[in-house]
């Protein structure tokens, strides 16, 4: 039972003089990334109370879903950079998550992927070397790729990402930082694709999985995790294809692609995301017109792809399409299972299913973005003696 | 319609007991209501409810609302499939408990606390703990110290350095 009380010389009312009932209710603060720092500047107590490592667990296990922070994308340098996503007090500036920090005279690195808290980057100088790096605890690790994958110059790498990989029950994406996790690198070596895995937990490289794939002039990708599968859409001027790694078996495999009349500048508005079902639904944006194209894997239609419905996401969102604007961008947000589209009013995240949507502040334009959801949870310092 | 699906239950055949408030008074409420409270519920395992059950914790206003609270909730604790208990739709339920909570002062809402928590009624104390959290939400600092009487016992340089590990959450 909630008995134990901390006598004060001024003690506030109860429940409020009770740290059990008092955690209750701290608890219950939205998640938003100013409830806690905001809380922790009313007292002491207060702040003890919201620092305590088993406090701030059963806070992300009561919320669940980490807040859409922001988005990273790379800069003219082909680094990482922030975007925040929400307005103040939440709005996180970029400088908070900062990769290149003043006078870090550091090699210049490529941003390849991110999930689950960690980029992915890999050492333009080096070569044979990828860093992880958790912008919230600005850990970074170096790891080498093993020269049998790299034994060749002619060899690509196309991408990198990262995957948590906690077995703990109860534990929650979004604060990640002490977790196991594992980085998929996809290569190209004309004519074959193949993917290698490094996982945190044993500090080895799994074996080279490998299919017949040709990479030759691709213009753009974009990946999703669902369950445990990874996709790449894979998009060329005038054609798209998926590739699908299977985790559990250790597979990869090209899948087939809706029957699409493909424009060249198409290149940004298409997308995979995760049905209900376990399948794939593939998007198609054209100005603000939405296709989704279900994979119907157990259908008699050899295609495998049905039309499922149009959206006029104009109509949707309430956005007047004119005079001519571009269209919106689209970004898959793994963690709420809703695509952020944005547009010149403002984004909104989208439930593709029951079509319900809420508005963010941010507008972004068109780029390959990783959204990026985390709960902040970052020690507190400790106090000036 | 609350008042009928109340009755049903009585009518119902559920064995009555006796609450009495720290001021003496006393509510008459079927054992299936009144378990809603695990410790009342443990009591009632323990058959120790035969002269009433007295709560010094609790006053009677603060019990009523307790009570009327637990009848209307009667029926989420109710054997699923048994159609007599007939319960309040959920959103009646929510109607109510959005009523209880919202037009009550601080320290009625913290003494419902105190006894939701004493009686171990965890929907209760999910829901009151929740009214004071979104009481809190969107407030700076200074205005929860003043909402909630709460004393800052930082030095100046203390509170600096706070606002400094993260000062664009005290932007507005």
């Amino acid at each position: 039972m909630m008995n134990r009380r901390r006598q004060r010389p001024t003690s506030p009312a109860p429940p409020l003089d009770n740290d059990d009932l008092l955690s209750e209710i701290l608890l219950r603060l939205p998640p938003q990334p100013s409830s806690l720092p905001r809380a922790s500047l009313v007292c002491k107590r207060w702040r003890r109370l919201v620092s305590d490592r088993g406090f701030l667990r059963r806070f992300r296990a009561r919320h669940r879903k980490p807040p859409l922070l922001g988005f990273f994308r790379q800069d003219e340098n082909l680094e990482p950079i922030f975007t925040p996503a929400l307005d103040p007090p939440d709005r996180i500036p970029s400088s908070r998550f900062c990769w290149r920090l003043p006078g870090d005279n550091g090699d210049d690195c490529g941003f390849l992927g991110f999930r689950h808290g960690r980029a992915v980057l890999f050492n333009l100088i080096h070569r044979r070397r990828f860093v992880l790096w958790d912008p919230v605890t600005d850990d970074r690790r170096a790891v080498d790729i093993p020269p049998a994958s790299l034994g060749e110059s002619r060899i690509t790498i196309y991408h990198g990402t990262v995957r948590c990989v906690d077995g703990d029950q109860g534990h929650v994406h979004g604060d990640c930082h002490s977790s196991p996790f594992e980085v998929t690198m996809l290569f190209g070596d004309e004519p074959n694709a193949f993917v290698r895995v490094y996982s945190s937990e044993t500090g080895n490289w799994g074996n080279v999985i490998s299919t017949a794939f040709s990479f030759e002039n691709l213009a753009y990708h974009s990946d999703i995790l669902v369950g445990n599968f990874f996709y790449w859409l894979l998009q060329w001027d005038t054609r798209n294809a998926i590739l699908q790694f299977d985790f559990e078996r250790q597979s990869l495999a090209q899948i087939d692609v809706p029957p699409l009349d493909m424009h060249t500048d198409w290149d940004e508005h298409c997308r995979i995301v995760p049905a209900e079902d376990g399948g794939l639904v593939f998007l198609v944006l054209i100005d603000f017109s939405l296709d989704l194209w279900k994979n119907k894997t157990n259908c008699d239609d050899a295609a495998g792809w049905v039309l499922e419905r149009t959206i006029q996401l104009d109509k949707l969102l309430s956005v007047e399409p004119g005079p001519r604007i571009t269209s919106p961008c689209l970004v898959f947000v793994e963690e709420h299972n809703m695509l952020f589209v944005s547009t010149r009013i403002g984004g909104f995240l989208v439930h593709l299913e029951s079509m319900q949507f809420k508005k963010l502040p941010q507008t972004i334009e068109v780029d390959h973005y990783y959204p990026f959801c985390s709960f902040d949870t970052k020690v507190v310092v400790t106090l000036p003696a | 319609m609350a008042a009928a699906a109340a009755e049903a239950t009585t009518d119902g055949g559920g064995k009555m007991i006796i609450l009495i408030s720290a001021d003496g008074k006393r509510f008459e409420v079927t054992e299936a209501v009144a378990s809603q409270s695990q410790l009342i519920s443990n009591m009632i395992e323990d058959d120790c409810t035969e002269n009433g059950v007295r709560l010094p914790n609790v006053d009677g206003d603060i019990l009523t609302m307790v009570v009327d609270y637990c009848n209307m909730h009667a029926g989420d604790a109710a054997a699923a499939g048994d159609t007599m208990k007939a319960s309040s739709t959920e959103e009646e339920l929510k109607k109510f408990d959005a009523e209880l909570v919202q037009a009550l002062e601080n320290p009625v809402l913290f003494k419902l606390i105190l006894a939701a928590n004493f009686l171990n009624i965890k929907s209760l104390l999910d829901m009151t703990c929740q009214r004071v959290a979104d009481m809190m939400s969107g407030k700076t600092p200074e205005q929860m110290r003043e909402t909630f009487s709460i004393e800052n016992d930082f030095t100046p340089e203390e509170e600096a350095a706070i606002r400094q590990e993260n000062a664009w959450a005290f932007d507005d």
